[in-house]
């Protein structure tokens, strides 16, 4: 009996080494799997990103338009010469879109397609310059008062609230009656009226990073302020600007074409297409083309800046990735 | 800077392809329903009375003095309501007929306010107050027989000493300086007689004094000046029923009005401050009349619903250079522009030709003095004459002006500016164009903060109006491009001492005749206006609403 027990007690004890063992190679698998998962070569942030916006199809289209929209832009001098947008004609006036002009001719007999092209120009640099110079000051001034913190942050962001309270389209109205009607100054005025809610954002995106548990744990291994800015604060703020930056565009390009429908942006004979909206509003019914092709080209730029905007959002949130 | 964002978070439900072809479609649909071609008139009015302008060819052209309308089809049967609805582009400042200066202020005021005599755009006098009145054979006393038994809306009698209050009271306003100017005295010897008594002749005195408009001096004495309804009003052919300056005023017919009833009984004035928004409603059927644009006035009367025609104004169009600052202070700058400018060109561009070209700040036809085609040196484009002129003036590789030409941001004003821009390129003059609002433009060309500018002057029937503008004491004033010359002041001066007219016709002809060789302004073209009205309405811009009528 004492002889089988103690073979019992053996074979007992042979199966709980087995299983010890099997337990103890799962165990060397699953770390071994870890550290090959940890150790693979991860695909880069940007692809990712990519790959995420390239399956909004509609997004791709619309950022499609837009390239081809700044393209058109640059190579605009190269189409058509500036002097065939404000060459006058005046016999020829109110013609209709037809072989020679595209899109017709306005009241003074200019090719409006020769004006929509050089229009564009104007028309993105009004939406491109102020939108990155205004994110520019925000990031300056959002990111002092994040910074320096106390004082200066309240005072900031009581500065920008006062500002905030006027709408930003009376704010640049404002300025430019101001500083006087021309692009320069409806880009400064532009410019000045974004700030204050890019301010805002651009503090609350870095307040939100500096929360999080990897830049205590960066601080705590000594990483200095500086570091922490260039290797986390930076690289995971990019993203939300960036989105932020292309939105604002389409809001950049609607004031500034508001301001000179309003006669205070672009001076004439200079085409714009805001300005050419408010000048084709007295013959819509002689010539409603001279309000639908700036009108068009305006809603179409609009709507692909806001579409790509979109896109961008959705491949940035980590959640969809 | 989110305002104008629209999310879409989610892709469009159509598919793409079908969504952009229903988009290119309706694109395609809506640009073809302009594909029209404009036959383009052959150019302005160049000559006094000449109504053959190829603007006929699209509508019905008026010429001065007489207004031409299609014939209507069947005659309406409907009086309207004994209704007259009209827009007016400007809200009302006010009442008070001593204190206002837009034109459509006065036009009110006349319907409310009597005067002397009712006087229209080519002097012609309505009797009103006045049954009559002598003049002195020095010229310097005028004296005014009035009317017996007109009573005020208060009730009370219209007397001579109400006559003299309000002159005595047009006196304090600056408004009225230019009517009142010249008288030294004014009585009332009774009830019936006023005597006013002048400093020095003035030629224009008979038609300038109708410019007073009598106040009851019981009812307005103890009020501010510049007051708006809420007064009893005056003796003139309507009263105020509704009063929204900004908005919509209504008149309705005075019953105890001293003169022939009004033939229309109630008047609607409706603020529009856009012409494209009082078109629309015109042809909604929200007003009877309208002024249109040129771009409108021939569709409408394609149309035949509606009776259209274009009557002439003393609306004249023209370029000011700043005579004092360089380089419009060399002459040959200035006349180089003259002969670079091509009026024609500039009436087609932005008025299709309704309008007339001119040689000075005055329209001929409605302007005593103001000279005719040919009557005077006048400018006529020659691009190599200006050219030369510019290399003589020492400008030999051309000339940039570092300030712009100053416009309004109008058509009316910003499109001769522009056409301006592209024939002075053409004679290697590059200039920018800068439009501003009315009233910082016209602050500095009277201050004469500007280089070059587009503008246009309405001004009176007669050319001694035009003294302000051309001569050294109108400086700072309404002489904007800053001209001084001795002997055009000495003319206007003569002209002003005598009654002859013949001799002041003389007078203002050589006054014009020198500004013009010395391009002191380059005068372009006078404007039309266009109306569209009702059929059954017969009006005209040269009587005021008391003489409409509905057919």
């Amino acid at each position: 009996m004492t002889r089988a027990c103690a073979a019992g007690f053996r074979e007992v004890n042979n199966l709980a080494d087995v299983t010890i063992a099997a337990d103890q190679a799962d165990a060397e698998a699953r770390r071994a799997e870890k550290l090959r998962l940890l150790m693979r070569k991860k695909p880069k942030y940007i692809a990712e990103v990519w790959r995420v916006f390239w399956k909004n199809k509609l997004a791709v289209v619309s950022l499609a338009v837009v390239l081809f929209i700044l393209l058109a832009a640059l190579c605009a001098p190269l189409i058509v010469p500036y002097s065939e947008a404000i060459r006058q004609d005046v016999l020829a006036k109110f013609t209709p879109p037809g072989a020679g002009h595209p899109f017709g001719t306005d009241n003074l007999g200019r090719d409006v397609f020769s004006r929509i092209l050089h229009g564009g120009r104007v028309s993105m640099t009004m939406g491109v310059i102020p939108t990155f110079a205004s994110l520019l000051l925000g990031i300056v001034f959002g990111g002092a008062a994040v910074y320096c913190g106390g004082r200066v942050d309240s005072v900031v962001m009581r500065l920008c609230d006062m500002l905030s309270c006027i709408p930003g389209v009376l704010l640049a109205l404002t300025f430019v009656a101001a500083l006087g009607p021309g692009l320069e100054n409806v880009l400064i005025a532009v410019t000045i009226a974004s700030v204050p809610d890019l301010t805002r954002y651009v503090r609350s995106v870095i307040l939100n990073i500096v929360g999080l548990e990897y830049i205590d744990a960066a601080r705590s291994c000594g990483a200095g302020g500086a570091r922490i800015v260039a290797r986390h604060v930076i690289p995971n703020a990019a993203g939300p600007l960036i989105l932020s930056a292309v939105s604002n565009i389409a809001s950049m390009i609607m004031i500034g074409a508001g301001l000179s429908y309003l006669g205070l942006g672009i001076q004439p004979p200079n085409p714009e297409w805001g300005n050419m909206l408010a000048e084709g509003q007295n013959y819509f019914t002689r010539a409603p083309y001279l309000m639908f092709a700036p009108g068009v080209v305006i809603l179409v730029a609009v709507l692909a800046f806001n579409l790509v905007g979109d896109g961008l959002r959705d491949a940035l949130d980590p959640k969809l990735r | 800077m989110r305002l104008l964002k629209k999310s879409l978070s989610r892709p469009l439900c159509l598919p793409l392809s079908v969504a952009f072809a229903v988009a290119l479609t309706l694109m395609l649909a809506l640009t073809l329903t302009s594909c029209t071609t404009s036959a383009p008139p052959a150019g302005g009015q160049g000559a006094a009375g000449d109504t053959a302008s190829a603007a006929g060819e699209q509508g019905t052209t008026a010429p001065a003095g007489d207004t031409t309308t299609q014939p209507a089809s069947e005659p309406s049967g409907n009086n309207h309501n004994d209704t007259l609805r009209l827009s007016v582009t400007t809200t009302y400042s006010g009442i008070d007929p001593h204190y206002v200066a837009q034109n459509a202020d006065f036009i009110l005021c006349s319907l409310l306010y009597d005067s002397f005599y009712e006087v229209d755009d080519r002097m012609n006098l309505d009797p009103r107050l006045a049954t009559g009145y002598d003049v002195s054979d020095d010229g310097l006393t005028y004296t005014y027989h009035l009317k017996s038994g007109v009573k005020w809306q208060t009730g009370e009698d219209f007397t001579a000493a109400d006559a003299v209050y309000s002159i005595r009271r047009a006196q304090e306003s600056p408004y009225m300086a230019a009517y009142v100017g010249p008288i030294a005295d004014v009585s009332a010897p009774d009830d019936t007689t006023v005597v006013i008594t002048l400093s020095a002749l003035s030629p224009t005195f008979f038609a300038d004094i109708n410019r007073v408009r009598f106040l009851g001096e019981a009812a307005t004495k103890d009020f501010e000046t510049g007051f708006a309804a809420g007064i009893p009003g005056g003796t003139g052919p309507y009263t105020i029923a509704s009063w929204q300056p900004d908005q919509k005023v209504v008149l309705k017919r005075n019953a105890a009005f001293h003169g022939a009833p009004a033939p229309i009984g109630t008047i609607e004035l409706t603020v529009f401050g856009d012409t494209n928004a009082a078109t629309r409603a015109f042809e909604a059927g929200e007003l009877d009349y309208v002024s249109v644009l040129s771009s409108d006035y021939t569709r409408l009367g394609e149309t035949g619903k509606y009776k259209t025609y274009t009557e002439e104004t003393a609306s004249v169009v023209f370029i000011a250079m700043n005579n004092q600052v360089s380089p419009f202070d060399n002459p040959l700058v200035r006349q180089a522009v003259g002969y670079a400018v091509d009026k024609n060109s500039m009436l087609y561009a932005a008025a299709d030709g309704f309008g007339r070209t001119v040689s000075s700040l005055g329209n001929p036809v409605l302007m005593f003095g103001a000279p005719d085609a040919g009557e005077i040196f006048e400018y006529q484009q020659d691009i190599e004459r200006a050219k030369q002129l510019i290399i003589d003036a020492g400008y030999p590789g051309g000339l940039t002006l570092t300030e712009p030409i100053l416009t309004m941001a109008t058509d009316e004003f910003s499109i001769p500016a522009q056409v301006l821009q592209a024939q002075l390129a053409e004679i290697g003059v590059t200039v920018e164009v800068q439009t501003s609002e009315q009233s910082a433009l016209v602050s500095n060309l009277i201050l004469g903060n500007y280089t070059l500018a587009s503008m246009a002057l309405t001004l009176d029937t007669d050319a001694s109006a035009l003294a302000m503008a051309y001569t050294t004491g109108g400086i700072d004033a309404l002489n904007m491009a800053r001209y001084s010359n001795p002997r055009v002041d000495e003319l206007f001066e003569l002209a002003a001492q005598t009654l002859d007219q013949s001799a002041r016709k003389a007078y203002f002809t050589e006054a014009f005749d020198i500004a013009s060789k010395d391009a002191a302004y380059m005068p372009l073209y006078s404007i039309n206006v266009l109306t569209a009205t009702d059929k059954d309405l017969d009006s005209s811009i040269y009587t005021t609403y008391y003489y409409w009528s509905w057919n």
